[in-house]
């Protein structure tokens, strides 16, 4: 009989845990963007209905699995059927490509924390230039915020080609945080289970305290009016817009894959953190429990998202307005504090009519304000955490406080999905009776941290940003869909799902709803292979894959198409998790028949 | 560049009956003396209008000042502020500079200031006294320039006060034949930018010199980055935090592996081995198969196992 499993101490722990793995960084920079594209309020439709339909099934798939198999994913999917080795094999697989790009981000919000410690925020102003007349005019052109992403950060390359030399300061930064990932899953889950306590909780007393804050700013309701009310095509009313997002496929879609990514399916890590219950949990309820979580989340962190996006419009919106009344006050001599913003246009018209000449000439400086296109900037992903949060916590005031807070709660998250992510690697290795014989978990994680550190140096350099992109955009979405797939349809058909409903009921004592069956032997693997049908045709359709790269001389992002060998990696990517699947079941097949030979197949 | 200047210093109800003749032309305002502008169209803005120099003097309030090949002429601006001064009491002491020519006005700066913006309710008005100030700041950074050390108030003249508040400032040489070339100007109010600054409780963007760039303030950059010092602890705590567990690890896993081999004889080991007891193997629950049914009473359990 094997040694005894490690559990987690109280169930509490392992609902943190997914909690933590679950809501991570995708629910606070990809779900408001999501909501702004598709129609703000209306989106939640589609959004609940998925989750409903095709979140907590999966979900509840997972913990079941793994609860049941009690091994980490190589193991359990090889207890369903001896040719699915190759399903955990992928999961790991890319689980192994996650760890090694999503830690540079913990790396990144590392970089901004330790440089919030200073007055001013070094975003904030713009470096002056060598003879001291002016600023840099990187930085000119830009802002003083993306700036000091592009340039002091990421110091970025002009292209992909160019990948430049390893910079010392994310580098740093990027060991740090291997080195805290590495102290939490150190002793697995005594460490771990801890360590979720904070990284649950603690990002939620952040939001709360940026919902107070991101409320009461000036120009909060105007985010949240348009967040709701989005104003969208100028013919439309914003209720008739809504509606017509409802109709919209790529809305559904949307909604779909963002359910799927944000709860990390596919990964293992929930296999994993599932095979450390006991047998007897009730991963009904917590399925359910995690998975209203995760969304209400992904909600709430929007509206904080959306106030602050107000502020940061309102507040632009109202600059432009006083470098305009500015450049009117100083051609015309004007009275200090005559122009205000309810007289302007006013004004304006006056001055037009009366001195037309000196007002031609002044007239293509006359920038035209509108609050509206300053609320469309619809940013995610790095952008928005980077850049756009950065330029508003700037303009609070004592935004050190702010600026500390708000870096820390991206850590927190960040941390809490590398958890689950490096659970999903080294559950399957230390189960593995072979590698646990020679060395012991410490050593194990500590080889796997240090190959990941290692190999994420590649995301400091100076084209590194470009190759994250690469990696957040194709290493896991065309491989997950099809990890999950495999799953739903092995256990519904090749395990069988009477079979698995008692062994369910036998180890929980509970039996299975109809609800679940429906949902696993039909709705979701029809809805996963939409999903792969539309990704496919998209990926087909577009032709050449493009990037934004950085033009330092013009100041903002150029579109530009791969080169090759990205294209090649691309590719690598894609296939090297994917091609596990058939290559698992192909090599059981053959050492199948090769010990027919000698002994009857173990059932 | 030809300039149209105003009469500086004039006791103050002067001064507003100049202002509202000059300055807000649209807004009929009554003047201190009484006298209403009654226009019905907005007329130009004075600076607008170009100055009409070959007309011939309407009074004989003018005075000729020479420098140069290239006379400075003063004269009255306006019908109206004629009226008006004629019945007010008219300093002509300091004078004005109309029609500055090529090199004097390319001496001549620009100054522009932000009071309200600056200050908001605290805003002072801007009267004779504070341009008395201001002469005076301009006049001790001249001072303070090698071999003009005898620059005096009355040498820097002011003209062109708006409302915005903005005028042009030109220094002459104590002769008065000629204003001082802007090279030396510029360095002068360079050198003493922020004592002139504070004396208007302004700073470089609400006062402003145009033609002069302002000395941005240099960043202040530590000897070591504080970034440095924050990622400096927090590595070192989490370091050492690490070595700790990895530590107390080894330890726990070398006094599990004494114990067992301590523990060799004893029977109640079956952590790795399956014991068999009368025939019978004594397997905990198999998870995977359920083929042994440990429901099941063998005839054997009758007696006492060890």
């Amino acid at each position: 009989m094997e040694k005894t499993r490690p559990l987690w101490a109280t169930p509490l722990q392992f609902v943190f845990a997914c909690i933590s793995y679950a809501v991570g960084l995708g629910n606070v920079w990809r779900f408001p963007y999501l909501c702004q594209m598709y129609g703000g309020g209306s989106f939640l439709v589609p959004y609940i209905i998925m989750l409903v339909v095709e979140g907590m099934p999966l979900l509840y798939l997972e913990l079941a699995v793994g609860q049941r198999m009690r091994q980490g994913s190589i193991g359990a999917w090889r207890t369903v059927s001896p040719y699915l080795s190759g399903v955990g094999v992928a999961s790991v697989v890319v689980s192994f490509f996650l760890c090694m790009y999503y830690n540079v981000v913990n790396a990144w919000a590392f970089w901004y924390l330790f440089h919030s410690f200073q007055d001013p925020l070094p975003w904030s102003v713009c470096p002056l230039n060598g003879n001291r007349t002016g600023y840099i005019e990187e930085c000119e052109k830009a802002s003083s915020t993306q700036y000091f992403w592009y340039r002091k950060t990421l110091n970025i390359s002009p292209s992909i080609q160019e990948s430049g030399a390893v910079q010392w300061e994310p580098a740093l930064c990027l060991i740090l945080a291997w080195l805290v990932v590495y102290l939490c899953i150190l002793r697995g889950t005594e460490s771990t289970g801890r360590v979720v306590y904070f990284t649950a909780l603690l990002p939620y007393c952040v939001l709360i305290i940026y919902l107070v804050r991101g409320l009461t700013l000036h120009g909060a309701t105007n985010g949240l009016a348009y967040m709701f009310t989005p104003k969208g095509s100028p013919m439309l009313s914003p209720l008739a817009f809504q509606m017509e997002q409802l109709a919209n496929p790529k809305a559904w879609i949307n909604a779909a894959t963002q359910i799927f990514f944000s709860l990390g399916l596919g990964f293992g890590s929930l296999i994993a953190f599932a095979s450390y219950n006991e047998p007897s949990n009730n991963c009904q309820k917590h399925a359910i429990i995690v998975s209203i979580i995760n969304s209400s989340t992904s909600i709430f962190a929007s509206i904080v998202t959306f106030s602050i996006y107000g502020f940061k419009a309102t507040f632009n919106y109202e600059s432009c307005l006083n470098k305009v009344i500015l450049l009117l006050t100083n051609s015309f001599d004007l009275e200090d504090g005559f122009l205000t913003a309810n007289n302007l246009e006013q004004v304006k018209d006056y001055l037009a009519s009366a001195y037309p000449s000196k007002y031609s000439e002044v007239f293509p400086q006359i920038k035209n304000c509108s609050l509206e296109t300053e609320l469309e900037t619809a940013v995610q992903g790095t952008g928005l955490a980077f850049i756009v949060y950065t330029e508003a916590i700037k303009n609070m005031e004592v935004s050190q406080l702010w600026s500390v807070l708000y870096f820390f709660m991206l850590l927190l998250l960040g941390i809490g999905s590398m958890l689950g992510n490096t659970a999903a690697i080294l559950t399957p290795l230390t189960d593995s009776k072979v590698i646990s014989s020679y060395l012991p978990k410490e050593a194990i994680s500590g080889l796997v941290c240090l190959a990941n550190c290692a190999i994420g140096m590649l995301f400091t350099m100076e084209a590194g940003s470009y190759w994250f992109d690469i990696f957040n955009d194709y290493a896991a979405t065309l491989s997950l869909l099809l990890i999950v797939l495999a799953e739903t349809v092995a256990v519904c058909y090749l395990y069988g799902l009477s079979r698995f409903e008692s062994d369910l009921k036998a180890m929980t004592g509970r039996a299975l709803n109809w609800y679940w069956k429906a949902m696993w032997g039909g709705v979701s693997p029809l809805l996963i292979i939409s999903l792969f049908i539309f990704y496919l045709s998209d990926y087909i359709s577009t032709g050449t894959l493009r990037y934004q790269a950085w033009d330092a001389a013009q100041g903002q992002l150029v579109t530009k198409d791969y080169p090759p060998h990205a294209l090649a990696v691309i590719g690598l990517l894609v296939a090297a998790s994917t091609m596990c699947i058939p290559l698992g079941a192909l090599g059981t097949l053959i050492t199948r028949r090769l010990k027919r030979g000698d002994t009857a197949p173990v059932a | 560049m030809i300039l149209r200047c105003s009469l500086s210093t004039l006791t103050p109800r002067t001064r507003v009956s100049l202002y509202s003749v000059l300055a807000t032309p649209w807004i009929p305002r009554t003047s201190s003396s009484g006298y209403t502008l009654g226009r019905s169209t907005p007329p130009a803005l004075p600076f607008l209008a170009e100055p009409d120099l070959e007309k011939p003097q309407r009074s004989g309030r003018s005075l000729r000042i020479s420098g140069g090949n290239r006379p400075v002429f003063l004269r009255n601006l306006h019908p109206a502020f004629y009226s008006t001064c004629n019945n007010l009491h008219c300093t002509w002491d300091s004078f004005e500079c109309i029609g500055l020519h090529g090199q004097d006005a390319e001496n001549a700066f620009k100054v522009r200031l932000s009071i309200r913006t600056a200050l908001g309710d605290k805003a002072y008005a801007w009267d004779a006294n504070e341009e008395y100030l201001f002469k005076a700041m301009v006049a001790f950074s001249m001072r303070k320039v090698p071999n003009r050390e005898t620059t005096e108030i009355s040498h820097v003249l002011l003209c062109n006060v708006t409302q915005r508040v903005s005028f042009w400032f030109v220094v002459t040489d104590p002769s008065r034949n000629h204003t001082l070339p802007a090279v030396e100007v510029q360095s002068a109010i360079r050198m003493n930018r922020n004592r002139i600054n504070n004396a208007f409780f302004l700073n470089d963007q609400t006062l402003e010199f145009l033609r002069i760039p302002s000395t941005l303030a240099p960043p202040t950059d530590p000897s070591v980055p504080i970034w440095i010092i924050i990622f400096g602890v927090i590595f070192c705590i989490v370091l050492v935090a690490t070595m700790l567990l990895i530590i107390s690890g080894i330890r726990q896993h070398r006094r599990k592996n004494k114990g067992p081999s301590e523990m060799e004889d004893s029977e109640d080991k079956c952590e790795n081995v399956i014991t068999i007891e009368n025939g019978i193997p004594c397997d905990p629950l198999d998870m995977k198969g359920g083929h042994i049914n440990d429901a099941f009473v063998t005839e054997d359990e009758r007696l006492t196992p060890l």
